[in-house]
């Protein structure tokens, strides 16, 4: 059996393990941590992960990267990547419609995406996986938060093959916690669990039902991209960036190094305030030799991040809401990640939940990665008592459509779906005789498709020429339980088909390939209508001989009786009769010639377009 | 719409079968046929079995609600028999058409 690693790739730290004699074990790192801050810094020589580049990262914050998660399979034009880039001490650029990270490292300008970041922490946690169990890892499952899409989730994986690994799962966090609840806590009976799980970056909300079974059904996830202990500790920053410069006239902005210091402090002090009711703050020689000293109260840090931690609560209302199951149906709460330790958190969602006592039995800062454990090692095929009969019903974190008339967006799969599945639908043309459809692949829960992310797109041309409404064209949606997703759309008329896979990079079409599937299209168009057209021609050709041939039968067959008569026939008569037989065959071969020339094929005056040609050609749900 | 799919025959029940017994139907069925659970089989049969849960799932979406239920049971009533089919992939483009019947 492959071994099988579950690793919590979180915004602030990473953490590894593996499910082995039953039970999951956390692997320490070479500093015997069981967490590995998620940072990489670069220097003239190496590059360090972990501790050693979370400790650069005041000395060298431009060249030290940290919270890269939150810019994982994201447009760079995202209004949230844009706050997250004024946040971070290294350079952000665009490239490719994508953030891109900028480094000085063994003296050269080097450019890094996202994911490339992530390959090298997962390269880490896979070596500190490798030297705890002294063997080769080779394959993983990987936490991301429940809310993550398709593209983030597919990065995801793109960045863990880039680390020499197997993605077995790319896997929600509170799905992971559900199968630690599961395989720690077996229930004999089927019950409503909402995990809620606050970290360093974001929240994630799910709502599971465990089943005596084993089975659980996640029946809905909510989250919050941008909430977490960094966001409290922004807070706390700016607060006390806002008191010095009061006290100084000193402007802390643009000192990274004063900021990064300051910041550690902050969170220093949030922890502690999750048991005393007041700390000091302190840095030594904070700014050109002043020293930073100042006191908060559990009070006055609750006041300051109160609307974030309100916040907290809207993913629970709408899982609820998403799952049509009232709060008082919710069997067990359980609060996992490191800022449920926060105490005014764990008050408001006891509150929430009309004072109900919350389960905080699980291990808030491991309950991730066992999940991931438990998951690898069911998933490579481990055959262990405990996780016997375990299966994680997940769904699908988006929905997934199709952009229809008028750019509204039409959801084949939707969204909270369990996976694998598999969905069809008939869509129909917009126009007259129109040449072909541009099927173009969204996910996301908003009306207008724009308005959603763009995961792929193809197009099927060489549709026979029909009114619009008339063509059938079956587009089919198929979703494995590793959010691989198979696109397809078949013209039921013409039987042409195309099959897209759905990958991380948009198979976006260049301008050149539009205009070549443009002429290609514009091909098949004039090809079909002059096929018709030289088929409508011989038919009627056919049929005017065809009459032809009846009249002249006819004339012939006159002919035939008089010629049978009798001898009392007068020569006039004979002679009448041949008349009118010359006659009928005159009618005949120019009724004939006629008709050849008067059937021409109609021909298509279009001109062969570009882009904005293909792109009018729109679907419609039937 | 030439196959219509038997979503009892799927999960295994009867018709007049209860909440309870969807319920533990489907969760039966799934541990027999969702991929997951099919580590050490072939890819073959973790297709054939993907296709089944993908079904089956369909089902246990339409029978666990109440008004779905009532739905499909209405036009089950109006299908022959020999219309009516276990076979996994008459449920995608029957299933969209449905569901779309609850917006």
């Amino acid at each position: 059996m492959p071994t099988a690693i579950g690793i919590d790739l979180g915004t602030t730290r990473c953490c590894v393990g593996i499910w082995r004699n039953d039970r999951v074990e956390i692997i320490p790192n070479e500093e015997g941590n069981p967490f590995t801050p998620s940072y990489v810094s670069f220097t003239e020589t190496e590059w360090l992960i972990g501790d050693a580049a979370m400790r650069k990262a005041a000395r060298d914050p431009s060249n030290t990267v940290f919270n890269v998660k939150r810019l994982l399979g994201r447009a760079f034009s995202d209004p949230g990547i844009q706050a997250d880039i004024a946040h971070v001490p290294y350079e952000v650029f665009e490239k490719d419609m994508k953030p891109h990270i900028r480094v000085r490292y063994r003296g050269n300008t080097k450019e890094f995406s996202p994911e490339e970041v992530f390959s090298l922490i997962l390269t880490k946690m896979k070596e500190i996986a490798q030297s705890y169990l002294g063997s080769i890892v080779t394959s993983a499952v990987i936490t991301v938060p429940a809310h993550f899409n398709l593209s983030q989730r597919q990065t995801t994986k793109d960045a863990g093959t880039m680390a020499g690994l197997k993605v077995l799962r790319v896997l929600s966090e509170t799905s992971a916690c559900a199968a630690t609840y599961r395989v720690d806590r077996w229930n004999a009976r089927d019950h409503n669990v909402l995990i809620f799980d606050l970290g360093g970056g974001s929240l994630s909300v799910s709502l599971v039902t465990a089943h005596e079974s084993g089975v659980l059904d996640v029946q809905a996830n909510a989250g919050d991209a941008h909430l977490g202990g960094e966001d409290f500790d922004d807070r706390l920053v700016q607060h006390f960036s806002a008191e010095f410069k009061r006290n100084h006239r000193v402007d802390l902005s643009g000192n990274h190094r004063a900021l990064r210091r300051l910041r550690i402090a902050c969170e220093r002090a949030k922890r502690t305030l999750s048991s005393a009711m007041k700390t000091t703050v302190m840095v030594d020689g904070l700014y050109e030799g002043i020293d930073f000293e100042t006191s908060l109260t559990r009070g006055s840090f609750e006041d300051l991040c109160d609307d974030l931690f309100r916040r907290t609560l809207d993913p629970i209302d709408s899982v609820l809401r998403d799952a049509k199951i009232h709060k008082s149906q919710v069997d067990e709460v359980i609060l996992v990640g490191g800022s449920t330790r926060i105490p005014r958190i764990g008050r408001l969602v006891s509150e929430f939940f009309d004072g109900k006592e919350l389960n905080r039995s699980m291990n808030t800062d491991e309950a991730v990665t066992c999940g991931a454990a438990i998951q690898a090692a069911i998933l490579a095929g481990a055959t262990s008592e405990k996780t016997q009969g375990v299966l994680l019903l997940d769904v699908a974190p988006v929905s997934l459509g199709i952009e229809t008339t008028g750019g509204a967006m039409t959801p084949i799969i939707k969204r909270h779906s369990t996976v694998p599945t598999k969905k069809s639908q008939m869509f129909t043309t917009t126009s007259n005789n129109q040449p072909g459809v541009f099927v173009q692949v969204y996910e996301g829960v908003h009306a207008k498709a724009k308005d959603n992310n763009l995961v792929g797109r193809f197009v099927i041309s060489g549709l026979s020429p029909a009114p619009r409404g008339v063509p059938r064209i079956e587009v089919t949606f198929d979703m494995d339980a590793n959010d691989r997703l198979v696109v397809s759309a078949t013209d039921k008329g013409s039987g042409k088909s195309q099959t897209i896979s759905i990958s991380s990079d948009v198979r976006g079409l260049s301008r050149k390939e539009m205009e070549a599937m443009s002429a290609e299209a514009e091909g098949y168009y004039r090809e079909a209508a002059e096929r018709k057209a030289a088929k409508k021609s011989l038919e009627a050709y056919a049929s005017s001989l065809e009459t032809a041939i009846v009249e002249l039968q006819n004339a012939l067959g006159r002919a035939t009786l008089l010629m049978n008569a009798g001898k009392d026939i007068s020569a006039e008569v004979y002679r009448h009769r041949q008349q009118a037989m010359e006659e009928a065959a005159e009618t005949a071969m120019r009724k004939l010639s006629g008709s050849a020339t008067s059937q021409q094929g109609e021909r298509s005056g279009r001109r062969v377009s570009d882009e904005k040609y293909i792109r009018s050609w729109q679907l419609s749900p039937v | 719409m030439s196959t219509f799919p038997d979503y009892y025959k799927l999960l295994n029940i009867s018709q007049n079968a209860s909440v309870d017994d969807i319920k533990t139907a489907y969760k039966k069925e799934s541990l027999k046929t969702h991929p997951d659970r099919l580590a050490n089989a072939t890819p073959e049969q973790r297709q054939a079995a993907t296709e089944k849960f993908q079904a089956v799932a369909d089902a246990y979406y339409v029978l666990s609600d109440p008004t779905r239920r009532r739905e499909y049971d209405s036009l089950y009533s109006t299908r022959r028999p020999q219309e009516r089919t276990a076979q996994p992939d008459a449920s995608a483009s029957f299933f969209a058409t449905f569901a779309n019947m609850f917006g």
